[in-house]
Order: structure tokens, then C-alpha cells, then sequence
């Protein structure tokens, strides 16, 4: 390098008058201010001891009932559900909290945002899973019974369990959506990202469309248009055929990878074991679209038999 | 990076200011690519972060490594977010040739690469170009030996002129 790396004592000075002016403003903030809490490794660790002392407690009362009252299934479905939902609470405020110190050290420039990206999108899914878990607690007081998710459950309590779980399944997708939206938005990004982007992109829409698609059968069967028979094989239809577009898409972009990659090796770019893996990435994705198409085959030949 | 809370006074930050800006500033500047203006933004930023995020936590250990990681996340934003287009038909290799190469240009160059090839990669060669770390140095402290450092270097190199390849002028330009 043959740079002067010095900085320009006009600047260093500059900066110094606004350095003590900054220290001078949050010295005046804090003397306002009660002190803080050190809140943040202490909470994550009192929710670990909540949630492995949850997890003792529905396990403990869970046994005790099975000494005790062999007879009342329910109570111990119903206890084994609180503790499952007891963990995923305390599991969401783990979550929450370890979130909240990542954004901070954003705000301090230690991790960028996109480091933080996965993390919340994970929040969202623990989040809507203890919802969940809270339907199941409810489900359960209310049947005694283990949830019943499938499509043609009935309503209890003129509740309508499964599409409110699918509703929340929903929800976390569409915030999945939104973020890989805004990731495939920044500006810079080579092909190679633009194809990783446009693949998660049509993975999200196909997650969606199986959802909305599930939404749609458990109406039909809510009012009586179809049958739990013809509802099931339907919803078995539909995600299969879901599997099979996946999965010639990504023949497609790998096949597209494939030939890119092997331009470079014949310009020197690449090395033939690069090139070797995505041909095995091609090969492992050809056979999962073979797989889907003999399912749907397969479902076809089982729909169509006596 | 381990924060340790440490009693501070505003005069301890200045001073600590005071140890720390010229050896900021030159690590930033190594990673501009030329720019002065990159340099001082990125090292006001850094210092006005730092403010922040001590006044609450006290101080690091180690103030200077705590401001460098900052800078280099920040410059990493900066040229993630950036088009290659000041390497619109140049060589890559003659810019990254040690000797024929000024600064300004390879650092910018491997600056851009950091921020996009994988963490062995532009750590290897943010030592070398950067930092200007004799590959004997490098591979002590990697712990592996020179002939492997070197392997990296070259594996290093192709791995930026590929990223840059979709981006600079035809195919011609880069080789």
C-alpha cells in the first residue's frame, strides 16, 4: 500500500468537539434517569430456570396423575398440554429477549441487520407455535382429548380449532414473505443471490398457497359442502402436486447453476470438484422430482380405483 | 466480543479517543479504497456508536478492537450496498498485484471482495493486502504453513474474480 493512512488533524479535532459534546448530552440524560436494571443475561437466565422448572412440574404432575387416576385420561392430556405450552411461552420469551440484544448490538454497529433478519423471523415462528400450543390447552379443556388438527375435525365449543392454527401458520409465512421481499430488494446482489432469492421466493408462495388452499378445503367441510373423505384426499392431492412444482423449479435454477458453472470451468474460473458438486446437487434434485411425480401417480391411481 | 463493565468517566472516553483515533483512521483507511471521506465517515460512526454503547455498558477490554469491528461492519454495509462499477473494465489481477498495483485501487478491490466472499477467504486476504502481513506472518498465525496460506491467497483471488465476473465488462477484461 503506498497510501498515507494519517487522518487530517482538522478532522481528529473535529471530531474530539463532538465526541465531548455527545459524552456531555448523555451525562445529562443519565443524571435524569433511574439506574438501569443489568437486565439482560440475568432474565434469559430466569426464563430457562421458568421454563426447565415448568417443564419439572408438568412432568412431575403429569406422573402423579398417572399413579393416581389412571381412569381420567383427560387430566393428564390436559396437564401434558399446559406443559407443553408453559415451555413454549418460556421458550417465546427466551427468544425475545436474546432478539432484543441482537437489535441492540445492530444499533451499535456490532452485527449488521441482515444478521438479525433470521433470528426475528425465528421469533415469529416460536411466537405463533405458543399461540398454537395456547389453542391446544384450550382444544384439550374443552374435548379431553389430544387437538385434533386434521381438516375435518369438528368445532368444539363452536370453536373452530384448525383454522385458527392455520391462521397463525399463515401469519408467519406471510412475515417470511415480506422479509425475503425485502432481502431480494437490495441493490447489488449477483445472480447467484438473485436466484437463492427467487427460489426461497416461489418456496414461500407454494408454502402459502398449500395453506390457503387447507383454509379454503376446512371451510367446505365447515359448511357441508364436501365430505371429510373427499376433503382429505383433496388436501393429500394438492400438497402432493405443491411438491412436485417445487421441485421441478428447482431443477430448473440448479440445471440453469449447472450450465453457468460449467462456463466457468471451461474459462479457468472454477474447478472441476465446484463443478462436480452442483452436478451432484442436480442430480440429488432430478431424483427428488422423480419421487414427487410417482406420488402423484400414484395418489391418481388410488383416487381413480374402485 | 466480552464487554466488561468498567467504571468510565467522559475524560476516560476522550482519552481513550485520544490512544485510538490514528490507529482507527489508518485501519480504515487501508479499507476505503482511496476515499477520505469514506475513511472519516466511517471512523465518526464508529466513535459515535462507541459513545452510545459504552455509556451503557462501560468499557470494552479492549476499546481499539471493539472499534474495529464496528468500522469493519460498517464498511461492509457500505460496499454491500454498493454496484462494483469503479472496476468497470479493469484487471483484477494487475490490481491485485502487490507490486504494480497502488493502493487505493486494490483496496477498494478486496474492500468490495470482503464484504461478498466467504469469511476464509477475505480474512486471508485482508491480512495480506490490508494489512500488509508477510505471508510467513499470516500462516503463524493461522497456523498453517506458508505454501497453504499461499493456496488460499490464489483460491482467494479466483473466488473474487468470479464474483466479479457478471459485473465488470465481458469476460475478456478479467483474465
Amino acid at each position: 500500500m503506498t497510501l498515507h493512512h494519517q487522518p487530517d488533524p482538522e478532522f481528529v479535532g473535529h471530531l474530539e468537539r463532538e465526541l465531548q459534546s455527545t459524552i456531555r448530552r448523555q451525562c445529562q440524560f443519565e443524571n435524569g434517569r433511574p439506574e438501569r436494571m443489568n437486565g439482560g443475561r440475568r432474565l434469559r437466565w430466569t426464563t430457562v430456570f421458568v421454563a426447565l422448572a415448568a417443564m419439572g412440574i408438568g412432568s412431575a404432575a403429569t406422573f402423579a396423575v398417572t399413579q393416581r387416576l389412571a381412569a381420567r385420561t383427560a387430566h393428564l392430556i390436559i396437564a401434558r398440554s399446559e406443559a407443553i405450552l408453559e415451555f413454549a411461552n418460556a421458550r417465546k420469551e427466551m427468544f425475545l429477549e436474546e432478539l432484543r440484544e441482537r437489535e441492540g448490538l445492530v444499533a451499535d454497529g456490532m452485527l449488521t441487520s441482515q444478521e438479525v433478519d433470521a433470528m426475528r423471523l425465528e421469533h415469529a415462528q416460536v411466537k405463533a407455535d405458543a399461540s398454537a400450543r395456547a389453542l391446544d390447552v384450550e382444544e384439550s379443556r374443552i374435548t379431553g382429548r389430544d387437538p385434533d388438527n386434521s381438516l375435518s375435525a369438528p368445532l368444539f365449543g363452536g370453536r373452530d380449532f384448525v383454522t385458527e392454527r392455520l391462521e397463525l401458520e399463515r401469519a408467519v409465512l406471510a412475515q417470511r414473505a415480506a422479509m425475503v421481499e425485502k432481502l431480494a430488494s437490495r441493490p447489488g446482489l449477483f445472480q447467484q443471490e438473485v436466484s437463492a432469492m427467487a427460489m426461497e421466493q416461489e418456496a414461500v408462495r407454494a408454502a402459502v398457497a398449500v395453506v390457503d388452499e387447507r383454509i379454503a378445503l376446512r371451510q367446505d367441510y365447515i359448511d357441508g359442502t364436501r365430505t371429510a373423505r373427499q376433503i382429505e384426499l383433496a388436501d393429500l392431492q394438492f400438497s402432493v402436486g405443491r411438491q412436485r412444482e417445487t421441485a421441478e423449479l428447482r431443477v430448473a435454477e440448479v440445471q440453469k447453476h449447472l450450465d453457468r458453472m460449467r462456463t466457468l470451468v471451461e474459462g479457468g474460473l472454477a474447478s472441476r470438484s465446484e463443478a462436480r458438486q452442483v452436478e451432484i446437487e442436480y442430480r440429488a434434485v432430478v431424483l427428488q422430482r422423480d419421487l414427487a411425480v410417482l406420488e402423484m401417480q400414484i395418489l391418481e391411481e388410488k383416487l381413480a380405483g374402485p | 466480543m466480552k464487554t466488561q463493565q468498567r467504571e468510565r468517566s467522559p475524560e476516560d472516553l476522550i482519552l481513550v479517543y485520544r490512544e485510538t483515533i490514528e490507529k482507527l483512521y489508518a485501519f480504515v483507511s487501508r479499507r476505503a479504497g482511496g476515499s477520505r471521506e469514506l475513511a472519516e465517515d466511517v471512523t465518526q460512526e464508529a466513535y459515535l456508536r462507541a459513545m452510545t454503547a459504552w455509556a451503557r455498558q462501560g468499557l470494552p477490554d479492549c476499546p481499539l478492537a471493539w472499534l474495529q469491528t464496528v468500522a469493519r461492519n460498517l464498511l461492509l454495509n457500505h460496499y454491500r450496498r454498493r454496484q462494483p462499477d469503479r472496476f468497470d473494465g479493469g484487471d483484477v489481477d494487475a490490481a491485485l498485484d502487490r507490486k504494480t498495483s497502488n493502493g487505493a485501487e486494490t483496496g477498494a478491490l478486496v474492500c468490495w471482495g470482503l464484504a461478498r466472499i466467504s469469511t476464509r477467504h477475505a480474512r486471508v486476504l485482508e491480512a495480506y493486502y490490508l494489512d500488509d502481513r508477510p505471508v510467513r506472518d499470516i500462516a503463524e498465525d493461522i497456523g498453517v504453513s506458508e505454501r497453504a496460506v499461499e493456496g488460499r491467497l490464489r483460491r482467494a483471488r479466483v473466488a473474487l474474480r468470479k464474483l466479479l465476473l457478471p459485473h465488470v465488462g465481458t469476460e475478456g477484461d478479467m483474465t
